[in-house]
């Protein structure tokens, strides 16, 4: 076995320099939501900066992803956001799949028959400021702006669970509404890779 | 420094077969009611004594161009499952994982998994004589991924006589699982600098000639976020970085990290375990 100088010293005769890390790349729980604008499906502008002071959900969806069907078709988003909505919290999904125009988006809306507006982000840009990974993937912005929450909707990546599921965006926007710090600020998100154009 | 490696008892084989009953949900891109994979049970023996063994796979046939998961998919995906559903007497080992593949799921997310066809076997232990007749079972699931993604999942099922077909498919299985290293002839000496307390670690690969291609593959972890930044080769020496981070409220989290380095080379593919330790850095 080499000793740790050795093997710098060899690292260095070899060339092999620093890599680039990637770690930059989309947010951390404590971190700035990051500002965006975007066009929500009825073609209306909605930015972040509009909800000043508020507590706000990020979801990002995609229809053709069955996770994102099978938590549509069970009423988990929807339940949630009209469970929340009176305490003030406002839902956004985002659809950064590079194929989902204004229409699709427009279509799934109103086939689930959703209270939310689902933000076109074919670009991308938005996805990417954010890090968002899969569908569904969840960020909880508090009244002051920062991420407290982000990652999978629950426990149950397979939906085989029955009665023991935790929603942890529910318990983080319960304590959050508390004033409490958010016990389980992040988790692994579980879904479809986000389609993101190339 | 401090390092480690860790023996996995296990096998791969990639055994060209198609097999109706994988079931398959709806795409938008005109697949629907099609199944991207198709699964079979296999078996390696036909009867079995007590104390004795066999193994059981399930053999996933995959549309060109489709792909499914290893058991860390990566960025996004869903690990493909096999639960085996044994008659009284018999009991299974670990499911053994041939060596993934990585591969980019969009842009920037990586994924790990399998392509064309792949085995997912165990080795079955026998504490009684066979009932040959009594039916063996695998519920299986997997997640079927190319430009969507389809749910896809099995109930496989058959007497032990009926599923025994030739062992050059389990050969061809324990050729391609990742092999535990023999401490007294390493193929590698690893030495890790950083840790979780610092949230990057590299790990330094040094190899007894130029290795080829070399590729290192993280296993799930619940309590840790893990980020390969970068896998690069020089001659004999492989650097690996890597990004750890504790998630779901975990103050002190996991202290090592299950993984596989992976090397090709002109004439094969070949994979290690390599358990990495977390607390490298810790006073």
């Amino acid at each position: 076995m080499k000793s740790i100088a050795t093997t710098l010293l060899c690292a260095g005769i070899l060339g092999i320099g620093a890599i680039p890390s990637i770690a930059g790349t989309g947010v951390g729980v404590g971190d700035p939501a990051p500002a965006f604008t975007l066009t929500d499906s009825a073609g209306q502008e909605v930015s972040l900066a509009d909800f000043k002071g508020k507590v706000v959900v990020l979801e990002w969806v995609n229809p053709d992803c069955p996770f994102v069907q099978r938590h549509y078709k069970a009423g988990t988003m929807k339940d949630l956001a009209a469970e929340y909505a009176p305490k003030g919290v406002v839902w956004l999904a985002i659809n950064s799949t590079n194929y989902m125009d204004a229409q699709a988006n427009a279509k799934f809306k109103a086939a689930n028959d959703l209270a939310y507006p689902i933000l076109v982000d074919q670009s991308g840009e938005v996805g990417h400021l954010y890090g968002a990974m899969t569908t569904p993937h969840l960020f909880i912005i508090d009244s002051e702006g920062m991420v407290v929450y982000m990652g999978a909707i629950d426990d149950d990546p397979r939906g085989s669970k029955s009665g023991s599921t935790v929603n942890y965006v529910s318990a983080a926007l319960d304590q959050v509404l508390a004033g409490e710090a958010v016990t389980v600020s992040e988790t692994k998100p579980y879904g479809c890779s986000v389609k993101y154009k190339k | 420094m401090k390092n480690g490696f860790r023996v996995l008892v296990a096998i791969l084989t990639l055994v060209p077969l198609v097999l109706p009953g994988a079931a398959g949900a709806s795409s938008p891109s005109g697949s629907e009611g099609k199944s991207k994979v198709r699964a079979r049970l296999v078996a390696d023996a036909a009867d079995v004594g007590p104390g004795g063994t066999l193994h059981l796979g399930v053999v996933f046939d995959i549309d060109p161009g489709w792909h499914i998961y290893w058991r860390n998919p990566g960025g996004a995906g869903l690990a493909t499952e096999v639960l085996w559903e044994l008659p009284e007497g018999l009991e299974a080992g670990d499911l053994g994982w041939p060596l993934p593949i990585a591969f980019d799921q969009s842009e920037g997310i990586p994924g790990y998994g399998y392509q064309g066809t792949v085995m997912l076997a165990s080795e079955i232990h026998s504490d009684v004589a066979g009932d040959f007749a009594t039916e063996i079972g695998a519920a299986v699931s997997w997640l079927a991924c190319k430009d969507v993604c389809v749910l896809g999942s099995a109930e496989l099922a058959g007497a032990l006589g009926d599923l025994a077909e030739s062992s050059e498919g389990f050969q061809r299985w324990q050729r391609d699982l990742p092999r535990s290293v023999d401490p007294g002839k390493p193929p590698f000496s690893v030495t890790t600098t950083g840790g979780l307390g610092e949230g990057r670690l590299t790990l330094w690969v040094r190899w007894p000639e130029a290795p080829g291609q070399v590729e290192w593959f993280p296993d799930p972890s619940e309590g840790l976020k893990v980020e390969v930044l970068g896998v690069r080769t020089r001659a004999a020496l492989t650097r690996i970085d890597v990004a750890v981070q504790q998630i779901n409220g975990d103050a002190t989290g996991p202290p090592r990290l299950d993984s596989v380095v992976v090397v090709t080379d002109a004439r094969r593919r070949r994979g290690w375990k390599l358990d990495v330790d977390l607390e490298n850095d810790k006073p």
